[in-house]
C-alpha cells in the first residue's frame, strides 16, 4: 500500500506537472489510457444529450481528481469478498471468529491486494459514472433535505462516487437506498422533522443501526470489506467500518455528508473517525462515535489533537505541488482538507531551526510529527519511516532558519523532522503547543517521561 | 516594478488608514464618553489613571478604556432608597419557604406599585460608577482570567468580550457580585484536584458549577405569567427560586464570569415559527468554539441546538456598544426600540442571507429605514420586528437573515408600522418567494383539522389510535366484547357513530398492541350527541387517575398504561344503555379542530387579515369553500389556545405551514 501510494504520487506529479486547470483535463484524461473514450463519452453526454451545466461541471470535477482514487487490480478481489460474504452469511459463527476467519485468508491470500491498484480513470465505465452524476444530481434538486447545499457543497457532500478509496465501483448508492430506505418509503409525514437534513438522517441512522446489529471490534481484522453487496452485510467492524456505512447510507439517499478523520489516536477515548451531515442550518454537525451516537451531541469535549482532516474528492493542490517538488515523498494522502480548526484550539507555529540542523537536511520541506504513546502510556514504535514516539501529521517549506506549521492543534508535544538524505531525523527540540498558543520546549532527554503523558495522543 | 511598489504602497496605506481610524475612533469615543460623564467624570478619569501609573498594566488600561468607552450604553437605577427597599423585600420573600408561583406574584404586586417611580429613575452608568467600583472589577476579573487554569489561554479580546464586563445585563446592581457569586457557588470546583486536567476545564468546570447552581437553588422556570421587576442583585441572584429562562442564564453568566469562566447570553427573539423567543447562555469552549446551551441551566452543556427550529435572528447581549444602531437612533424619524447593546450572531447558528427586498410601488416612505418581522399570534395575527434595513431606490436591504423563514417587510406610515412588502419566503438555498397578495392562482375548498404544524411526535401519537377498537360488552371483562368499529385512518370523525343490536352495559375502547393505552378524550354519547353517564373502568393496571384523565374534557392530559399492550379504557353504565356515538380524541398538542370552539379563517391580503368566513366547529374538521390558492392563510380559534400559524393552500389542497 506504502510503495504503491509513492508510485501513484509520483505519477501524478508526472500528470499534475502543468498546473493549468485546462490540462489538467488533459492529464487526467491521459492517465486512463485505453478507458479515455470511456470517460470522454460522459463529458459528450453531458454536452450533447444531457446538456445541464452543472452536471457537465460536476462529471469535469470527477474527471479532474479522479488519478488521485483507486481501485483493487484484477478479479482477485471478488474472490476475497465471495468468500467474505459467505462467512458472514454464517450464523454459526460468532463476530469474533467470521473476524478471525477473514483476517487469516487476507494474511493467507490477499495480503497483497492493496499493493495492487489501479486508477479509477483506467477501469471506471460510463455507465457507473453518468448513473453517479444523474442520482445524486437530481436528489440534490429534488429532495428539500439536500436543498441548502451549494453547487460546490454538492460536489464534495454528495456527488462522488465513492467515500474511500478501494471502494467497489458498484452500485452501492441503490443498494443502500433499498436496504435502509425504509423509513424513507414509509415515512411519518409531519411539518417538523419531515423532510429535514436532521430528521432524514436520524431516520436512517436509525434504521441502519436497528439492521446491522452492530459490533465493535477494534483489532486487526481482514481488508475492509468496501462493496455494496458487504457493506450492509457487516456483523462485526471498527468504528471507520461503521463510519464509512452511515456516510454511503446517507449519501445514497440524497443526505450531504462527509467523513473527518485524526492522523492520530485519541488522548482518552474517541473515534477516530466520525461522519459530519451539513445540516439545513448550513451547519457542520458531527457524529461522535459512528452510527451509534446522536448526531450533533458535543464533540469529544476533553480531547485534543494535532490534526484534523477531511476526506475529500478533490485533490488538495498544497499536497500535490509537495509530491511535485519534494525529494523525499512522505505517504501523506493527496485527497484531504484541513479542518482542525473546526475542531480544535490551533495555531501557526513558527519553530527557528538551527543552523546545525539546517545544515543536515538534503530537502526544504520539513515535518512535523506529533508526539504518540501507547495504552500503556510506553513510547509508541512508529509504524512509518518517523522516529518511535512520534506520527507526521504535516509539512511545510522552509523559508530561510523558519518553519512555519498552519492551524496545529493546541496542547499537544510536537518536534520538527527533516530528511537528512537517508531518514527523518529531529531538527528541531521536542515542543509543547500549549492552550495560550505559546510554545515550550522540551528537553529531548526528558521528552517521554510520564508526566508529558498528557500532551501526547495513541497510535492509530 | 513600479507597479508592485505601487500595490504594496496602497496596501500598506490602507492598513495604516484603518489602523489610525480605528485608534481615532477610540478617542474619539473615550473623548465624548469622560465629557457625558459629567461631574463623574474625574471618578473614571482616576480610573485611567491608575492603570497609566500605579498598577502600569497596558492590558488593564485598554480595559478600562474599553468600559468606559461603553459605559454611555448602560444604565442602572438611581432611586437608591426604593431599590434597596425592593430588594430586601425581594430577599425576604425568597427565604419565606413560599411557593415558587406565590414568591412570583407576590413580588409582581409590590414592583407594581414601585416600578413607576424606578423605571423614573435611571441613569447612565457614565455618570454613576465609580472609580473604587471599576478598579476593583477590572483587577477582579484579571485575576481571574490570569489565575484560573481554564481561563489563561483566552486572548484578551475574549477576555474582554466574555469575562470582563462589571455588570451582566442592565439595571443589575453595581455591587459585589462577583465575590458573592464565587464564593456561593464554588465550593464543588474549590475541590477539584489540581491535576484533574478534563474537571478544570471550561467545559468541565462550567458543568461543575452548573450543577452546584442546581443543586444549591433548584430551578424553577416561570415565564407563563408576568413577574415583577427582574431581580439582579447578587443576593437575590445567590437566593434565587424562580425565574425565567432569561433570569436564569443571565444569572448563570454572571455566576460563570465572577468564576472567570467566559459565558454570553444569547437571545431569539422569536422562533422562525412560534410567538415566543428563547434565551441561552453560550460559553466558549476550551476549543475554542462558541457553545450554545439548551433549556437555561437544567441541562448539561453538549446537546444538540434545537435541530428542527427555524431562527431568524439571534442577538447576543454584549457590553459593547452597537455603533449601528447608535447611528441607526440618530437618523431615523421613526425609532424602533432596539437593544443597544446587543450584536447580530445569527450566522454563528444558521446560515443566512443579505437580502433586497422589493419594496411595494404604491407606498411611501418618508424614512431612511423600512424593517423586517415575522408573524406572531398576539391575539390574533400579528408582527415582531427583528431588525432594521436602509430602503434606497425602492428596496430595502437586510443583512444577515436566517433562513427558511416567513418574513415581511414593514414601514412606519406616520401612525403604525404597516407592510412595505408582501410577505416573502427566505428559502433554504438562500432564494426569496414571494406571496403576491395580487392576481390569483384560483380558489379550492378546504377541510381544516389543526390551526398548527404537528411534529413528528403529535403524528406518532395519533397513529397510536390506528387499529383501536369500540366493543360493547355484558360482561365486565369483555370476554363477549362485540366490536362495533375500528380505527383504520387517523382522520376520524369528531363523533363516531356505533351501532350496537341491543343495549349493552359495558362500553370500552380497546388499544391496538404497543400503543401503551395513549388517548387524549374518551366520550359515549346518545342518539342527541349527549354524554351517557356510567363510572369510568379500565384495564386494571390503569388506575383511577388515569381513567380520570380520559374524561377530564382536557385535551393535554391523557390516559396512558405502563404496558404497551392489552390496555383499554371504558364506561359502565351501570344497566345495558344505548351508545350511539362515541369520540375519540387521540393524544395530540392540543392543536385540532376542536368541537364547540369558535374559529375564523382569513387570509392577507397585502395590507391587512380578510375574513374568509367565521363559525363554530361542529365536528373536529372544518370546511371552507373558495379559500385562495398560495396566499397567506391564518385560522383563528377564538375560544382558547395560543397556538396558531400561517400557511399556504396549494391546488392540491396540501397545507405548508409557516
Amino acid at each position: 500500500m506504502l510503495r504503491d501510494s509513492i508510485i501513484a504520487m509520483m505519477a501524478l506529479f508526472a500528470a499534475f506537472s502543468c498546473q493549468s486547470k485546462d490540462t489538467q483535463l488533459e492529464t487526467a484524461l491521459g492517465s486512463a489510457g485505453e478507458n479515455r473514450p470511456t470517460i470522454e463519452a460522459v463529458l459528450k453526454h453531458y454536452r450533447t444529450q444531457d446538456p445541464v451545466p452543472e452536471k457537465f461541471e460536476a462529471a469535469l470535477f470527477l474527471i479532474k481528481n479522479m488519478p488521485a482514487h483507486y481501485s483493487y487490480m484484477g478479479d482477485s478481489i471478488y474472490l476475497y469478498y465471495d468468500y467474505a460474504q459467505r462467512i458472514l452469511s454464517n450464523d454459526t459463527l460468532t463476530p469474533e471468529s467470521q473476524r478471525d476467519s477473514l483476517l487469516m485468508v487476507t494474511k493467507r491470500l490477499y495480503s497483497h491486494l492493496p499493493e495492487r491498484t489501479v486508477p479509477d480513470t483506467r477501469v471506471i465505465s460510463k455507465d457507473y459514472l453518468i448513473h453517479n452524476i444523474d442520482l445524486s444530481y437530481d436528489q440534490w434538486k429534488n429532495c428539500p433535505w439536500a436543498s441548502q447545499l451549494t453547487f460546490d457543497e454538492y460536489l464534495e457532500w454528495l456527488l462522488p462516487y465513492k467515500a474511500v478509496d478501494l471502494q467497489e465501483l458498484d452500485y452501492w448508492r441503490d443498494t443502500l437506498s433499498l436496504c435502509y430506505g425504509d423509513g424513507m418509503r414509509n415515512p411519518v409525514v409531519n411539518d417538523v422533522e419531515y423532510n429535514t437534513t436532521t430528521g432524514v438522517a436520524d431516520m436512517i441512522r436509525n434504521e441502519v443501526l436497528g439492521k446491522i446489529n452492530r459490533h465493535g471490534l477494534y483489532t486487526e481484522s481482514g481488508l475492509p470489506l468496501l462493496s455494496a453487496s458487504l457493506l450492509h452485510r457487516q456483523t462485526f467492524g471498527h468504528i471507520p467500518d461503521y463510519a464509512l456505512l452511515a456516510a454511503l447510507s446517507f449519501r445514497s439517499m440524497g443526505v450531504p455528508v462527509v467523513i473527518d478523520e485524526t492522523p492520530v489516536g485519541a488522548r482518552d477515548e474517541a473515534a477516530t473517525r466520525w461522519f459530519v451531515i451539513l445540516s439545513d442550518r448550513g451547519k457542520e454537525v458531527t457524529s461522535e462515535w459512528d452510527l451509534a451516537t446522536q448526531i450533533g451531541w458535543s464533540f469529544f469535549p476533553y480531547e485534543r489533537g494535532p490534526k484534523v482532516f477531511r476526506q475529500t474528492y478533490a485533490i488538495d493542490e498544497r499536497r500535490l505541488d509537495y509530491i511535485k517538488n519534494a525529494k523525499y515523498v512522505y505517504p501523506f494522502d493527496i485527497t484531504v482538507k484541513d479542518v482542525t480548526d473546526k475542531y480544535f484550539l490551533s495555531s501557526h507555529v513558527s519553530v527557528t531551526i538551527e543552523k546545525h540542523n539546517r545544515s543536515k537536511l538534503k530537502d526544504r520541506y520539513v515535518y512535523i510529527a506529533s508526539a504518540i504513546r501507547s495504552t500503556q502510556d510506553h513510547i509508541a514504535p512508529s509504524a512509518g519511516p518517523e522516529p518511535d514516539g512520534w506520527k507526521i501529521v504535516d509539512f511545510c517549506k522552509l523559508k530561510g532558519s523558519k518553519a512555519v506549521f498552519r492551524n496545529m492543534g493546541r496542547e499537544v508535544m510536537y518536534i520538527v523532522l527533516g530528511y537528512d538524505g537517508v531518514a527523518l531525523v529531529p531538527i528541531s527540540d521536542p515542543f509543547i503547543l500549549k492552550k495560550d498558543g505559546t510554545t515550550q520546549y522540551v528537553s529531548a532527554d526528558t521528552v517521554f517521561s510520564p508526566y508529558l503523558n498528557k500532551w501526547c495522543n495513541k497510535p492509530i | 516594478m513600479k507597479n508592485i511598489f505601487g500595490f504594496i504602497g496602497a496596501s500598506v496605506s490602507c492598513v495604516l488608514l484603518a489602523v489610525l481610524s480605528s485608534c481615532s475612533n477610540e478617542q474619539r469615543y473615550l473623548r465624548y464618553a469622560l465629557k457625558v460623564a459629567g461631574e463623574n467624570r474625574p471618578q473614571l478619569e482616576r480610573v485611567l489613571d491608575h492603570y497609566r501609573h500605579e498598577d502600569k498594566d497596558p492590558s488593564k488600561l485598554a480595559a478600562a478604556k474599553y468600559l468606559i468607552i461603553n459605559m454611555p450604553g448602560h444604565f442602572s437605577y438611581t432611586d437608591t432608597a426604593t431599590v434597596d427597599f425592593y430588594y430586601n423585600a425581594a430577599l425576604k420573600i425568597q427565604q419565606s419557604g413560599g411557593t415558587p408561583e406565590w414568591q412570583r406574584d407576590t413580588l409582581r404586586s409590590i414592583s407594581d406599585a414601585l416600578n413607576y417611580s424606578l423605571s423614573r429613575a435611571v441613569e447612565s452608568d457614565i455618570k454613576l460608577v465609580t472609580s473604587d467600583y471599576l478598579i476593583d472589577n477590572i483587577d477582579k476579573a484579571f485575576h481571574e482570567w490570569r489565575t484560573r487554569p481554564w481561563a489563561q489561554h483566552l486572548t484578551f479580546d475574549e477576555f474582554r468580550d466574555w469575562i470582563l464586563p462589571y455588570k451582566v445585563i442592565d439595571y443589575q446592581l453595581l455591587d459585589s457580585w462577583r465575590d458573592t457569586l464565587s464564593a456561593r457557588f464554588s465550593d464543588s470546583i474549590s475541590s477539584v484536584p489540581s491535576d484533574d486536567d478534563r474537571r478544570l476545564s471550561i467545559y468541565g468546570a462550567i458543568d461543575i458549577v452548573r450543577n452546584e447552581i442546581h443543586t444549591k437553588n433548584p430551578p424553577r422556570v416561570l415565564w407563563e405569567e408576568r413577574s415583577g421587576i427582574p431581580l439582579r442583585s447578587a443576593q437575590t441572584w445567590a437566593n434565587m427560586t424562580f425565574g425565567s429562562c432569561y433570569d436564569y442564564v443571565t444569572m448563570g453568566t454572571a455566576v460563570f464570569r465572577s468564576l472567570g469562566l467566559p459565558s454570553v447570553v444569547d437571545r431569539v427573539p422569536v422562533w422562525g415559527r412560534n410567538s415566543e423567543g428563547h434565551s441561552w447562555f453560550t460559553f466558549l469552549s476550551d476549543q475554542g468554539k462558541e457553545t450554545p446551551t439548551i433549556n437555561s441551566l437544567i441541562v448539561a452543556a453538549g446537546m444538540p441546538f434545537y435541530p428542527y427550529e427555524r431562527i431568524p435572528k439571534v442577538w447576543r447581549n454584549t457590553f459593547t456598544i452597537n455603533r449601528d444602531i447608535v447611528r441607526y437612533r440618530n437618523t431615523a424619524k421613526y425609532v424602533h426600540q432596539f437593544d443597544l447593546c446587543e450584536h447580530d450572531v445569527t450566522d454563528h447558528y444558521v446560515r443566512t442571507s443579505d437580502i433586497e427586498v422589493q419594496l411595494m410601488s404604491d407606498i411611501r416612505i418618508d424614512d431612511k429605514y423600512a424593517y423586517i418581522a415575522v408573524f406572531v399570534n398576539s391575539g390574533g395575527p400579528s408582527w415582531r420586528v427583528l431588525d432594521y434595513g436602509e430602503v434606497k431606490h425602492g428596496k430595502v436591504c437586510f443583512r444577515n437573515m436566517g433562513r427558511n423563514v416567513l418574513y415581511i417587510a414593514l414601514y412606519y406610515n406616520g401612525s403604525v408600522l404597516a407592510p412595505a412588502s408582501e410577505p416573502f419566503i427566505l428559502e433554504k438555498d438562500g432564494g426569496v418567494r414571494y406571496i403576491h397578495s395580487e392576481g390569483g392562482d384560483g380558489v379550492r375548498s378546504i377541510d381544516i383539522r389543526r390551526k398548527y404544524f404537528e411534529s413528528y411526535n403529535v403524528v406518532d401519537m395519533r397513529r397510536r389510535i390506528l387499529g383501536g377498537k369500540i366493543q360493547c360488552a355484558t360482561r365486565p371483562d369483555f370476554s363477549d366484547s362485540v366490536t362495533l368499529y375500528t380505527i383504520e385512518t387517523t382522520k376520524i370523525p369528531d363523533k363516531i357513530p356505533v351501532c350496537a343490536r341491543a343495549p349493552y352495559r359495558y362500553w370500552r375502547y380497546l388499544s391496538p398492541n404497543g400503543s401503551w393505552g395513549s388517548v387524549a378524550e374518551v366520550l359515549f354519547m346518545d342518539s342527541l350527541g349527549n354524554p351517557v353517564k356510567g363510572c369510568g373502568i379500565a384495564v386494571p393496571e390503569a388506575g383511577q387517575d388515569a381513567i380520570d384523565r380520559a374524561y377530564d374534557g382536557d385535551m393535554l392530559s391523557n390516559f396512558e398504561v405502563n404496558q404497551p399492550d392489552g390496555n383499554w379504557v371504558g364506561l359502565d353504565l351501570g344497566t345495558p344503555g344505548d351508545v350511539s356515538f362515541v369520540r375519540i380524541v387521540p393524544r395530540s398538542d392540543d392543536n385540532d379542530i376542536c368541537p364547540g370552539n369558535q374559529y375564523e379563517l382569513m387570509f392577507f391580503d397585502g395590507l391587512d387579515w380578510f375574513s374568509i368566513g367565521r363559525k363554530v366547529a361542529d365536528d373536529n374538521t372544518l370546511h371552507y369553500e373558495n379559500v385562495p390558492i398560495n396566499k397567506l392563510l391564518w385560522l383563528r380559534n377564538y375560544t382558547r389556545g395560543n397556538d396558531e400559524r400561517p400557511f399556504l393552500l396549494d391546488h392540491d389542497g396540501n397545507i405548508e405551514w409557516w
